[in-house]
């Protein structure tokens, strides 16, 4: 007879114990352990089958057909969906914690602890720290000079007196602590098994700055004059309104959006979307970001850095969107540096140069506007289409190793064809600034474009 | 089927579930997230796959 | 030239002479029950003409992902449609400019194929014949030994992965998309000019 796997029942005895732990001794991490841990666990069952499996053809016993049965398999799901929920519960505190366990006995429940209104006494332009460790805060200026703040926190645990012991273990205060005023939930005060996030609004005075600091939460600030810096490893940050820099480095988080900024802005760290809108100081944004990027109406040079990339522009009028395959500009003052790896990159409606390396991505250049300026494009792998106005003046030298060259301009400039390349090169208009056009391998194209390129441009066409 | 080819006919689901516990501690601590590492488990099902294929028929006997 | 045993493979004892004459005997008769490897899958005893099954059914219930395999009480199997069919979709909703139309034909030729596999699959199944848990309309093993499958996978996995790490588009690959056409003719030529597989 051949005998069964001993791993399966091996792990439900010991998924088992850790829940009986869990409810014995309630004190002890043990569900924050499984959470963080799991994968681990898919790791070990599989080596440890591994094993099993060739300990099993070394003696000569005979192998099942499937390693890991059809009901191990939906075993496995089963623990990654869990897995995954309370990895993501726990790190995200209070309330997706609330959504995906409502309240089930196993893992607690969720008590609601509100604190009295607090008014402190600040000033015209008091410096406000504000620290959260889990939860989401949102600081409104206003005309006062009063520190107001409010919050609830909810705790979940498995009954009401240890969710008071964790609630009175980090109590909600605001303290003046020399010429700055801390505003905090002091999570890091918990001890036990009891998940604590605070839910704080704060009013300032108009003038105040801002130093916010979380672990996981959202950060919401309006209507602030001074500096205002947010610091998580989690967070969507939502800013408007403000008047002075802005400074904020999220090691993770949903959306970075400031609209309506006076200083400088400087984002880091690795997010979902970005939105910067109506700034009128400098940009600086480094990291990674897997969703979009949208910069509007930028006054001044913005730049991008992240591993691959280094995008300048020193003032966007119109916009500027990056996805992970585009990015796309319109109305912007150059000089316009990119160097990225992989994008098409479609720019309209743009004034002086341009200077573009990519290695992969079709690049679409219709400047729009008279005169035409400097261009220095070089990509390895992909079309290079250029659409001028009527009247541009210009030199161009054009050249790809692995295509054709396109001339729908009038002005008997000759293209000459060599291997599989081609190459265009000369004046026209009399001479003017120098279009340098390279393609490694693709085509390129000169166009003829319209003035007032006030359209979306099309689909770079493919060959 | 040889036993050879039986092994690591046995082996290709470990291995897969290996494959996916690397790639979820890879999404929890680190590097990459899951929902872009995926297809590492599209080439390691290929590989081992592959393997059995390799695997030399000995002589003789119907072969599954 | 079939090999022949003569000692038991799991204690060494040596085996009789009626043992030895029979060239499937590799264990002694003690050994044998325990070692018996387990006789290959048969396919489910036919059940016999079934009048009860409506192919057309079948099909119209197929154009419901996994629902087709269910009809024809295949429920590992429609459950595995099912969640292919969704994986492609999710997958076609949160994949960047180049791999989303590739995922959208992939989704339409998928739920295509379904209702067509689960009408075929009544068919058989109202003549007769037996139709194992995963049955399918295309050809899964490998006739002419090259193994395509797993290379098909490798390749796929490898496209992805480089896609999703930003190193290679899939909109560049796609261009690349008549190469499966003739890949595909020169299998099927290859088939039928060195003869006849053996078909699965």
């Amino acid at each position: 007879m051949k005998r069964g796997s001993i791993i399966g029942p091996v792990l439900l005895i010991a998924i088992g114990l850790l829940f009986l732990a869990n409810n014995l001794r309630p004190d002890l991490p043990t569900l924050r352990v499984v959470a963080e841990y799991w994968p681990y666990v898919l790791i070990a069952w599989g080596l440890a089958r591994i094993a099993e499996i060739t300990w099993w053809w070394r003696t000569g016993r005979p192998l099942p057909d499937h390693g890991v049965s059809g009901g191990e398999w939906a075993f496995i799901v089963l623990i990654c969906v869990v897995g995954s929920s309370i990895f993501y519960g726990q790190r995200f505190g209070g309330r997706l914690a609330r959504v995906h366990f409502g309240s089930l006995e196993m893992l607690g429940e969720s008590f609601d602890f509100s604190h009295s209104e607090s008014r402190t006494p600040a000033g015209k332009s008091p410096k406000i720290v504000v620290e959260n460790l889990r939860g989401n805060a949102r600081i409104v200026g206003a005309d006062t000079d009063l520190v107001t703040a409010k919050a609830h926190t909810t705790v979940r645990a498995y009954n009401q007196p240890e969710a008071e012991r964790a609630n009175n273990q980090c109590p909600f205060e605001v303290v003046r602590n020399g010429d700055m005023i801390v505003v905090r939930s002091n999570h890091d005060r918990l001890s036990g098994s009891a998940r604590v996030s605070t839910d704080m609004e704060i009013t300032v005075p108009k003038g105040a700055s801002i130093d916010a600091r979380g672990r996981y939460g959202d950060f919401d600030v309006h209507g602030v004059d001074g500096t205002v810096t947010v610091d998580s490893d989690n967070a969507g940050v939502r800013l408007g309104n403000l008047g002075g820099n802005v400074k904020v480095d999220t090691r993770k988080g949903d959306i970075v959006r400031a609209i309506g900024v006076k200083g400088s802005v400087e984002v880091r760290g690795a997010n979902g979307d970005l939105e910067l809108e109506s700034i009128e100081g400098p940009v600086v944004v480094n990291g990674s970001y897997y969703g979009d990027i949208v910069l509007r109406k930028i006054a001044k040079p913005a730049r991008f850095e992240s591993s691959v990339s280094d995008m300048r522009f020193p003032k966007i009028n119109g916009h500027v969107e990056i996805s992970r395959g585009e990015l796309r500009g319109q109305d912007i003052a150059g000089p316009v540096y990119l160097r990225t790896r992989s994008r098409d990159i479609h720019l309209s409606d743009f004034t002086d140069a341009v200077e573009i390396q990519i290695e992969r991505g079709d690049v679409d250049l219709r400047p729009g506007k008279l005169p035409v300026g400097k261009m220095d494009v070089h990509v390895r792998g992909g079309n290079v289409v250029v659409a001028v106005p009527d009247g541009a003046k210009f030199e161009i030298n054009a050249s790809t190793d692995k295509g054709g060259i396109e001339n729908d301009l009038n002005n008997g400039l000759r293209r000459e064809t060599h291997n599989r390349g081609a190459r265009l090169a000369g004046s026209t208009g009399g001479g003017g600034p120098m279009l340098n056009l390279r393609t490694d391998r693709g085509n390129i194209a000169l166009r003829r474009g319209s003035v007032l390129a006030s359209q979306t441009p099309g689909p770079v066409e493919r060959q | 089927m040889t036993p050879a080819r039986q092994y690591l006919r046995s082996l290709r689901g470990p291995v897969m579930l290996t494959a996916l516990g690397s790639l979820l501690v890879a999404d929890h601590f680190g590097p990459q997230p899951i929902f872009r590492t995926w297809p590492v488990l599209l080439v390691v099902l290929g590989v081992m796959i592959l393997l059995e294929h390799l695997v030399k028929k000995p002589e003789g006997g119907p072969q599954t | 030239m079939t090999t022949v045993a003569s000692f038991c493979r799991n204690c060494g004892k040596a085996l009789t002479e009626q043992e030895k004459s029979d060239p499937s005997v590799v264990y002694c008769s003690a050994c044998a029950p325990a070692f018996n490897p387990a006789p290959p899958p048969l396919p489910r005893p036919a059940p016999g003409p079934n009048p009860g099954v409506s192919p057309g059914l079948a099909f119209l219930l197929g154009l419901l992902p996994g629902v087709g395999a269910i009809y024809n009480a295949q429920y590992l199997k429609g459950l595995t449609h099912g969640l292919i069919f969704g994986l492609i979709i999710t997958m076609a909703e949160h994949s960047d400019r180049g791999a989303g139309p590739l995922f959208g034909m992939l989704a339409a030729t998928f739920y295509f194929y379904m209702p067509f596999e689960a009408y075929h699959t009544a068919k058989k199944r109202m003549l007769g014949e037996p139709v194992d848990e995963f049955s399918s309309l295309l050809k899964l093993q490998s006739g002419t030994g090259f193994p395509a499958g797993p290379v098909v996978l490798i390749g796929l996995g490898v496209v992805f992965l480089l896609n999703n790490l930003g190193l290679l588009r899939i909109s560049q690959v796609m261009k690349f998309w008549p190469v499966l056409l003739i890949a595909l003719g020169l299998m099927m030529l290859k088939d039928r000019m060195g003869g006849r597989d053996d078909a699965r």
